[in-house]
């Protein structure tokens, strides 16, 4: 029989700022583990069982050491330090950002009210799924990424690629905590599940679609990084409004170290623009696959993917789920403290685009309603600062070829543009047309094959292969040539 | 009933057949409250017998990669396959659209709340001990063949060239390079 403790579980009750967090435990933690024996027993549980599935799932490229960061605080001070660590030694902790003991819900019915340090009960199923959709995307990224370290193009990148995948780890862990701490036996079973499905898995895959799609090639994980965790730094931002206290100071750490993630893509695509751009330019054509280099339609190509793949995890443009967690506190807006409204959203409207009668249409729809549009509509105009970015580095190339984002309604699967065929440019196609132009906007296998063939690992030191340039820095002030990874194998790097 | 028909409504507004058929659920078994005309979000589907509605079907894609579904039965029409029919659409739907998962929350003032648990395990949803949320894999591989979307207001910080040369990360031991809001990648 299910009683009320199991439903409810023992949660750990913070005492202030704790931004120093606790490395003498053997999961490290800022929550007090150690003063909830059953808590700490319970997480202590699972932790062999993540171990197994970062062994099993996680980086398939045998390392001795890698020059992580890892976080030893929560505080704006200095919140990280780097160091060589074997990856399976890496501290995979629980840290929330510092409490406000005055910190009040600011949106929705409960606006005003102290943030909520216990789940309120009425709340506690769309609470959980919440957290059990943000904890399910952080290990897929790991398993679609498992194999790329054996084509990494330098040392550096592969740094770079176990850093991502390390801290995606700890962000299960930071959900795990969650389940553990505040949703009792569900929870904990919820907190097994995430360790058994698996990406791409037939039977069991995970619930997001861009997180079950194959990580084919590094251009892919730069793509991968820049437009799909983008998308997961837009979701925590919601999460960091919730009214559910430890959930919104869970999502505010995780934050900090997504930035790194989103470093990784942007500067990631960059660099493969900027080698791209200097054999236009040297050679005078796009077809540089014979120069080693990715030809910028191909990049276009892969951008128009991602992009778009990326757009169907908000779900749809109008969900009354969407509307109902921002009405009960649960799920805010990006930068909600910051927007100039009444934070309830009762009687706004606003506009969003459908396709009738075969053309692109705009209606007035209750804001409340469109919540995921929203979301979307802000991280369209975040994704279009990089494209910027990188046509920049082809406008200092002397070049007039330029990247863009796709229209919204290219190749969607969710939402009010998934029965529809739209091109890059928002012109609504029928079957016939889609069919016959599909080739020249989204990779074919024949493209993926090209790419992956240039991906010939390179881990020499300051060594780099010949699609992208080197960074202009290295991390944290070492030299670009640094030996941030020792493989496992004496005497490769 | 073997003569049902499955009609997709491209823009769904309340009107006097849902008000009949979700109107014959007992009290507590939906949350729905709409002024007539008014479109409602989602995907909504009409489950026809001899021309008349006899049930709803509707999936809320709240994330991409699955969707919440959810069914209504006129009174007059329980007990005949219909709510059976509606299910099986609704995950045909949510297949084509790629969707992994689908999940049914109970509601805790459904008055026969156990009874649809069980309606619902016997067609293959799953939960938890408390089984709030019951969810089923749908489909299997979602492996796709693979005009400047408008720029809105906010969306982090906007690039600025001038700003460029300290592109790498590694001032976290001192604090900086992160401001959680306006990242600068």
């Amino acid at each position: 029989m299910t009683t009320t403790d199991d439903r409810t579980g023992a949660a750990p009750k913070p005492t202030g700022p704790v931004s120093k967090i606790d490395y003498s435990e053997r999961i490290p933690n800022n929550v007090g583990l150690a003063e909830d024996r059953r808590l700490q027993r319970a997480l202590e549980g699972w932790q062999p069982k993540f171990i197994d599935w970062w062994k099993t799932l996680g980086p398939a490229l045998p390392t001795k050491d890698v020059y992580l960061r890892t976080a030893i605080a929560v505080g704006r001070d200095g919140w990280a330090h780097f160091a060589h660590v074997p990856m399976e030694e890496y501290r995979w902790g629980i840290f929330l950002a510092e409490q406000n003991p005055d910190r009040v819900v600011g949106f929705g019915k409960h606006k005003g009210e102290p943030a909520w340090q216990e789940v309120p009960g009425e709340h506690r199923a769309d609470l959980m799924r919440l957290i059990v959709i943000q904890g399910d995307t952080e290990p897929a990224s790991v398993e679609q990424q498992r194999v790329l370290g054996n084509t990494a193009p330098s040392l550096y990148d592969l740094r770079n690629l176990f850093q991502v995948n390390v801290e995606e780890g700890r962000h299960l862990w930071a959900m795990v905590y969650l389940l553990h701490a505040y949703f009792g036996r569900e929870g904990r079973e919820e907190a097994e599940q995430l360790l058994k499905r698996n990406s791409g898995d037939l039977d069991a895959p995970r619930i997001l679609g861009a997180f079950n799609e194959e990580t084919t090639d590094w251009l892919q994980f730069f793509m991968f990084t820049y437009f799909t965790d983008r998308d997961g730094k837009y979701q925590l931002g919601t999460l960091k409004e919730s009214a559910f206290d430890p959930l919104a100071r869970t999502c505010e750490f995780m934050l900090k170290e997504e930035a790194h993630h989103m470093f990784v893509g942007t500067t990631g695509v960059q660099r493969t623009v900027e080698r791209t751009a200097e054999l236009i330019k040297q050679h005078g054509t796009d077809d540089i696959w014979q120069f080693g280099g990715i030809p910028l339609s191909l990049i276009q190509k892969y951008l128009n993917f991602q992009f778009s793949v990326s757009m169907d995890l908000f779900g749809s443009e109008q969900s009354t789920n969407a509307g109902n967690y921002y009405s009960s506190g649960l799920k805010g807006r990006w930068q909600e403290t910051r927007r100039k409204d009444d934070h309830v959203l009762l009687d706004d409207t606003r506009t969003m685009r459908h396709v009738e009668d075969g053309e692109i249409r705009e209606k007035t729809v209750p804001t409340l309603s469109a919540l995921n549009l929203d979301l979307r509509d802000e991280y369209v105009a975040d994704c279009s600062n990089g494209v910027r970015r990188w046509n920049q580095a082809l406008e200092d190339a002397g070049l007039e070829e330029r990247l863009y984002l796709p229209h919204e309604g290219f190749n969607r699967r969710v939402g009010v543009y998934a029965q529809h065929h739209v091109s890059p440019q928002g012109e609504v196609l029928d079957d016939a047309a889609w069919d016959a132009q599909v080739e020249q906007w989204l990779p074919s296998p024949e493209d993926r094959a090209a790419v992956a063939e240039l991906m010939v690992p390179h881990y020499g030191l300051g060594e780099f292969a010949g699609w992208i340039t080197p960074p202009q820095t290295g991390i944290n002030d070492q030299p670009v040539e640094f030996d941030y990874v020792h493989l496992a194998e004496e005497g490769v790097a | 009933m073997s003569d049902l028909s499955w009609v997709h409504e491209p823009n769904p507004t309340w009107d006097a057949d849902k008000r009949r058929v979700v109107g014959s659920a007992p009290a507590g078994v939906f949350d729905l409250a709409y002024e007539d005309g008014a479109a409602i979000p989602g995907d909504w589907w009409a489950c026809t017998s001899a021309g008349a509605v006899v049930g709803y079907g509707w999936l809320d894609a709240t994330w991409g990669g699955d969707a919440e579904i959810l069914l209504a039965v006129d009174a007059a029409a329980r007990a005949r396959g219909v709510g059976s029919f509606i299910l099986e659409r609704l995950e045909d739907e949510a297949a084509k659209r790629g969707l992994n998962y689908v999940y049914n929350t109970v509601r805790a003032t459904h008055p026969d709340r156990d009874d649809l648990h069980d309606w619902l395990a016997v067609r293959g949803y799953r939960g938890g001990t408390g089984d709030t949320t019951l969810r089923k894999r749908v489909g299997a591989g979602s492996s796709r063949a693979v005009r400047v979307a408008p720029a809105a207001t906010g969306g982090g910080t906007p690039y600025d060239p001038a700003g460029e040369g300290e592109l790498a990360p590694g001032h976290e031991e001192s604090g900086g390079y992160v401001d959680v809001d306006d990242h600068r990648y």
